[in-house]
């Protein structure tokens, strides 16, 4: 390690949901080695105080360090040292455990993956439930799969949001137990809890919330007994590799979603059903022989707007089913890698919408028109990466809002109406069998697409951020 | 409870801080996105409208600017000529433009010969004041109809 030791530091940290105040002013500091437990009433701030310090939630005022670092600027490095067990599972319900775990291997660089499931398996009793659907788990299986997510990196600090939560009493006492090796082994545990036992059964130190306050902070009895943190040889020792860059880890989420979607099929049938019969329907009201108009090509950009808002809400709705989206915000890939990966598998399956309806369009509502075919390709595919970045981009927000889905078209259409109104020319051109006006609007259409990947890239970690 | 496991090689550490230049990076490209959105709009959105005029309100713009035409079809003013162009009237009731269609084959015309009516035509006034259009549109009370293939007949034929 570069650093010695994950000291965390909190200087005055408050956070403010709107006109509710979550945190007051806290600052502390958490040496490497101790095991800290955090107490307090339902709504006292302990979720906001574990998700602030595990990066997933920014102060309003305040910072947090770790290893002398402001989380606001943790790099690869910082990101690796932290895990974090959260009320939701992080987990995609529809990848068994095994996948689950070794998708975020992949995120985090450990190069064993299967050896460290294999460990994970055996201390956390996982031999039953790594090879079902996560989302066919119950609440406690899924806890205990959650605990292997976040332990499987070895992480230095490792902050868990009321872990013994749904956990059986002899589970309960497998985690007490590894949780405390842990410590021994040098590993900073800060866990919050309801439980009395737990707090008097390992940790050093107690700290406890009162609306948002830190309002009692003491070592515990419990500490001064057989307290030698880091004298333990390691328990998880996994090979580590350098994390994916931008590249690797575009790819690999990807990959993820693609494999998803291939055990769902939501994406493909949500969207293709719905622009495939919006076509239909629309090609009653239009005679044949009128696809070069405005009008016909409008219905058609038209259907695969609201094909592309469908399907990529679908995949944004599954990443914060369990919270899956947050696992990849933890992680040490590039922030901006989470963007083009869930853009990179939308397009790839919207693409297959699109070939369907512009098919069925030219045969349906075209007849005998000439068709520049090079200059539709090129005029679909341009105007697909446009919809599906502006699209992935605002599902990022909308589906932080209260408003959830209904949200996402508000925000999306007028943001594309110089793509709509580029994209439906060129259609209305290429279907005229004429390609000699297409390059000028293809070249607007592509400064559009990349301007929008810009700023999508630049200000999407900003966005899934709460 | 599990088994410990031995210590492998040192392992790779990646960089615990983020690099500067990310920063920089998220600053130019939100400067340039809004810039460069901003005139792709401007220009998208301003070539591709084009209002509607009247014959009294076109002949007394300057010409050659793009613009629809919106007028009713004079009677009896119809000639195709040898080339394939199409020469007709159009009237709001107050002035008449000449209009020179280029665009080949329509059945807008036929349509626009019924009662009530619409034509639309889209081009631009010439010099001389002669109405240049290459895309017609019959704009009925119940539907539009344009420009069409061949196909277009015989669809119409069969219904």
């Amino acid at each position: 390690m570069s650093s010695p030791t994950s000291r965390i530091v909190l200087d005055a940290i408050e956070k403010d949901f709107g006109r509710q105040r979550a945190l007051r002013r806290i600052s502390l500091s958490i040496e490497q080695g101790e095991y800290v437990a955090l107490i307090g009433a339902n709504g006292a701030g302990k979720t906001t105080l574990l998700r602030t310090v595990a990066g997933l939630s920014r102060p309003t005022s305040g910072s947090v360090r770790i290893a002398d670092v402001d989380l606001r600027r943790a790099g690869p490095g910082l990101r690796r040292r932290i895990g974090f067990v959260s009320h939701a599972s992080l987990l995609y319900p529809e990848l068994t455990g095994r996948e689950n775990l070794q998708f975020q291997a992949r995120l985090f660089g450990v190069a064993d993956a299967d050896s460290m499931i294999a460990q994970l398996g055996e201390l956390l009793d996982l031999a039953a439930i790594l090879d079902r659907p996560a989302g066919e788990l119950s609440r406690g299986n899924l806890q205990r799969l959650s605990i292997a997510r976040a332990l499987l990196h070895a992480p230095r600090v490792l902050l868990l949001d009321e872990p013994f939560s749904g956990l059986d009493q002899t589970t309960a006492s497998r985690l007490q137990l590894l949780l405390q090796r842990l410590v021994d082994a040098g590993h900073t545990v800060v866990l919050s809890t309801h439980d009395r036992a737990i707090v008097e059964s390992g940790p050093h130190r107690l700290l406890r919330l009162d609306d948002g306050a830190l309002v009692e902070d003491r070592v515990l009895a419990s500490a001064s007994v057989d307290r030698h943190a880091g004298s333990a040889s390691p328990l998880l020792v996994p090979a580590l590799r350098m994390p994916p860059k931008l590249l690797g880890a575009t790819l690999t989420i990807a990959a993820k979603d693609l494999r998803i979607e291939a055990r769902t099929r939501d994406v493909l049938g949500s969207a293709g059903l719905f622009a495939l019969v919006v076509l239909i329907t629309a090609s009653f009201t239009a005679p044949v022989g009128e696809s070069s108009t405005g009008m016909a090509t409008g219905v058609m950009w038209m259907s695969l707007l609201f094909a592309t808002l469908l399907g990529v809400g679908r995949s944004s709705g599954r990443e914060h089913a369990e919270r899956g989206i947050e696992s990849l915000v933890l992680s040490p890939v590039p922030k901006a890698a989470i963007f083009l990966g869930k853009a990179l598998a939308s397009l790839l399956l919207l693409c297959l919408v699109a070939i369907a309806v512009v098919l069925l369009f030219i045969v349906f509502m075209a007849g005998n028109a000439p068709v520049h075919v090079l200059g539709l390709a090129g005029t679909v595919l341009i105007g697909m990466v446009g919809l599906v970045i502006v699209t992935t981009l605002f599902a990022g927000i909308a589906l932080g809002t209260r408003l959830g889905e209904s949200m996402l078209p508000l925000l999306v259409l007028p943001v594309v109406i110089p793509l709509m109104v580029g994209a439906v020319e060129l259609t209305r051109q290429a279907l005229g069998g004429q390609g000699g006006g297409m390059g000028i609007w293809l070249a607007l259409l592509a400064a559009f697409d990349l301007v929008m990947m810009m700023s999508a890239v630049a200000t999407f970690a900003f966005v899934i951020e709460e | 409870m599990g088994s410990e496991v031995q210590a492998r090689p040192a392992s790779v550490e990646p960089p615990l801080e983020a690099s500067r230049s990310r920063a920089v990076f998220v600053i130019v490209a939100v400067v340039l996105g809004v810039v460069v959105l901003g005139s792709i709009a401007v220009s998208a959105i301003g070539g591709s409208v084009l209002y509607y005029k009247t014959p009294s309100e076109i002949l007394q713009q300057h010409p050659n600017q793009p613009v629809r035409l919106a007028g009713k079809l004079v009677s009896g003013t119809q000639v195709t000529h040898g080339d394939g162009s199409v020469t007709f009237d159009v009237t709001d009731g107050k002035a008449t433009v000449h209009v020179r269609y280029t665009g080949g084959a329509t059945t807008a015309l036929q349509s626009a010969a019924r009662p009530g009516a619409q034509m639309v035509a889209e081009g631009a006034l010439s010099a001389n004041n002669i109405f240049e259009s290459t895309n017609l549109i019959a704009k009925c009370p119940s539907k539009f109809a344009t420009a069409a293939p061949s196909t277009h007949a015989s669809v119409a034929a069969a219904a």
